[in-house]
């Protein structure tokens, strides 16, 4: 089968299931649907897909597809999560946001607003992408959070909820503003029950207003029947800061597409990453920073264990326009492998055009440091705990920036019973 | 304690012991000298168990065990203890962190109970004091940033909370000022008793004024060529190792 047939077939699968929801019948999305089939899903050869047969996959992966219904799912677990902490709690149900399900504190900072109008905060960065495209001309309801001016807000936990009992996409959405002075740190979980193939084709647009702080964490820990391409667009203001986590466990394919633009001076933005995987879970982490103006930090710091026949891809671009003197871009990723089976691709990739700069990158590939397992079992420790405690903590490296203590326990947990 | 008998060792093609044999009884300290190159830092390794060193003749027996049969790990936890001449640097691994692993693996092999976080605390302040170890150090990423002074004093406070019988220091001296130098000198010499040997491996007489040996070694081409006390060492500081190569030469002509 030639490439253009794999890439009609997953474009008219996309197409059938979009006129199966009635969809077509809204002019916006049936507009936003026919630009997403004009930029195309990726071919074999498209240079950021490269490692990443995306089209491919999802063409064998969803032989055939729905969009699911919101329907109310059993909420008793959530509810759970509810009582453990603090804060929103924003549940989202086979991709849609769920107003009625989720418990969001009534206050003068933290405003959730249901969503219908499909914009594009950063259009910059999504509106010539077929994925984000895809998620727009899909998804129906979103949550908009705005955490008001000077205002700290209460921790934000978004829960999605999805039901894998047949198969499906889902294509979540959310927009974050935090207006200028503002704070705000999100966790993004799923739930996923049933065995059937899904694609989760999830997009989070960020704007950090003006000395504001935003900091999101992630974790992927799926079936090996999920394929999720995760689009995160951010744009930073003057004095702000962004961070954002990112841990990757397990699933079928995961590819996470995370776009910074630094459009005003004075920005710090810290991306950490990790991915611990094994089987035949395919993981591509592709990060992108743009430094367009002068005195903005970045900090990248990504590291990888993998096992099995595990895949794992990481692209790095970080731009430094001829306007951005002055800039500190730094970029780390490190990867272990402990099969001979498994394989990395790793590119940093900088283009650099001020000359007033301060940038470096590194990305290193290796097994487990045999001198350093020979040291700790010199001193008493079988290879098991030598092994667990090396890989423990270049993993835990990548905790710093994660402001939950819950989820440091629970990545601690998850590392743990894989490593040791 | 330790007897070694006719070793022989090679790192892939290249045959480094010739022929070791050695005798250590409990008591004693041996220094062991010897050019660049001339195989300390094999000798010990294959004591310690480093894999990539085979041993092609000869054997060491150690408490009456086959000690080459030995795993690593199991060596340690016997008593075994190598001050390595380069610590390792682990990002993330703190020295308190692992050894509080270490202890309590070695206590388990010895059929003793894991020591409680409180005990450990107090034995490792106790045992602090002995090489002027900062605590600051001792929960930082193991070895990484540290000075060569702290390197080494890292190892003999390592040494001093597994309290082993026998300790084999490769090169612990190198790269130390003096004052340095007198620090972990005293720290192995305050772990000296009766029923615990020491191997003392280095290049510089130098150490030897601090830890005094009861037997001088030298070692060349693989091989102890010649065994005395210490006015071996001092002998050696002030001839060089050249005569030694010469009367080796000698005698093999």
């Amino acid at each position: 089968m030639s490439q253009l047939d794999t890439i009609n077939i997953a474009e008219d699968l996309f197409a059938e299931v979009f006129h199966k929801s009635g969809l077509n019948a809204n002019t916006e999305k049936a507009q936003l649907f026919e630009a997403f089939t004009a930029v195309g899903l990726p071919s074999q050869k498209h240079e950021e897909y490269k490692f990443t047969q995306i089209t491919a996959t999802l063409k064998r992966h969803l032989k055939s597809a729905n969009v699911l219904q919101t329907e109310t799912p059993e909420l008793e677990a959530v509810k759970d999560l509810f009582e453990k902490t603090e804060g929103h709690h924003i549940v989202y149900v086979n991709g849609s946001f769920a107003p009625s399900l989720s418990l969001i504190k009534v206050d003068e900072i933290t405003k959730v607003q249901s969503q219908e109008d499909t914009f594009l905060l950063n259009k910059h960065t999504t509106e010539n992408e077929a994925f984000s495209l895809l998620n727009a001309a899909f998804s129906t309801q979103f949550a908009c959070i705005t955490v008001a001016e000077n205002k700290e807000s209460l921790p934000v936990m978004v829960y999605h909820l999805i039901d894998g009992n047949q198969s499906a996409i889902v294509n979540p959405r959310l927009l974050i503003k935090a207006e200028k002075g503002s704070s705000l740190k999100l966790n993004e979980k799923f739930y996923i029950d049933g065995e059937e193939n899904l694609f989760i084709n999830n997009v989070t647009e960020v704007e950090v207003g003006k000395n504001a702080a935003v900091n999101i964490t992630k974790v992927q820990n799926h079936g090996s029947n999920i394929v999720v391409v995760d689009t995160m667009a951010v744009s930073q203001k003057r004095d702000s800061k962004f961070n954002a986590n990112t841990f990757s466990f397990a699933g079928k394919m995961i590819r996470n597409n995370l776009n910074i633009s630094l459009d005003e001076e004075n920005c710090e933005t810290h991306m950490h990453g990790l991915y611990l995987i094994d089987g035949a879970t395919h993981v591509d982490n592709h990060t992108s920073v743009d430094h367009k103006i002068p005195n903005c930090f970045s900090n990248e710091v990504y590291k990888g264990i993998l096992d099995g026949k595990s895949h794992a891809v990481f692209n790095g671009k970080i731009f430094v326009r001829p306007n951005a003197q002055q800039t500190n871009a730094f970029q780390s990723n490190k990867n272990v492998s402990l099969s001979d089976d498994a394989t990395i691709n790793t590119k940093p990739q900088l283009e650099i055009w001020a000359d007033d700069v301060k940038c470096s990158h590194g990305c290193t590939i290796g097994e487990l440091d045999k001198e350093a397992l020979f040291y700790l079992r010199a001193r008493g420790l079988d290879e098991k705990a030598a092994k667990s405690l090396i890989l423990i903590a270049f993993a835990e490296d990548t905790f710093e920036h994660i402001p939950f203590d819950f989820v440091k326990e629970e990545l601690h947990h998850l590392i743990n019973s894989r490593l040791s | 304690m330790l007897t070694i008998n006719n070793l022989h060792a090679k790192i892939e093609d290249k045959q480094i012991l010739n022929g070791i044999n050695l005798e250590v009884k409990a008591g004693e300290v041996h220094a062991i000298m010897g050019p660049n190159g001339s195989g300390k830092s094999t000798l010990a390794s294959v004591l310690a168990g480093r894999e990539e060193y085979e041993v092609t003749e000869g054997s060491v027996q150690y408490l009456g065990k086959d000690l080459l049969a030995l795993e690593t790990e199991d060596r340690a936890r016997e008593g075994v203890f190598l001050a390595f001449q380069y610590p390792i640097e682990i990002p993330g691994v703190s020295t308190t962190n692992f050894l509080k692993t270490a202890v309590n693996q070695v206590r388990a092999y010895r059929g003793e109970k894991p020591m409680d976080a409180v005990s450990f605390l107090k034995m490792m302040k106790q045992k602090m004091k002995i090489v002027e170890m900062d605590q600051a150090l001792l929960s930082r990423s193991l070895n990484e940033g540290f000075s060569g002074g702290e390197k080494k004093r890292n190892e003999i406070f390592q040494m001093a909370m597994l309290e082993p019988k026998l300790a084999v220091l490769d090169e612990t001296d190198s790269g130390l000022d003096i004052d340095a130098l007198k620090i972990v000198a005293n720290g192995v010499n305050s772990l000296k008793s009766a029923d615990n040997a020491t191997i003392v491996i280095t290049h510089y007489q130098r150490l030897l004024d601090y830890i005094v040996p009861d037997f001088v070694h030298v070692l060349y081409n693989g091989r102890i060529v010649k065994s005395g006390d210490k006015s071996l060492a001092l002998e050696l500081e002030s001839k060089g190792y050249d005569w030694i190569k010469a009367e080796v030469e000698e005698q093999t002509v």
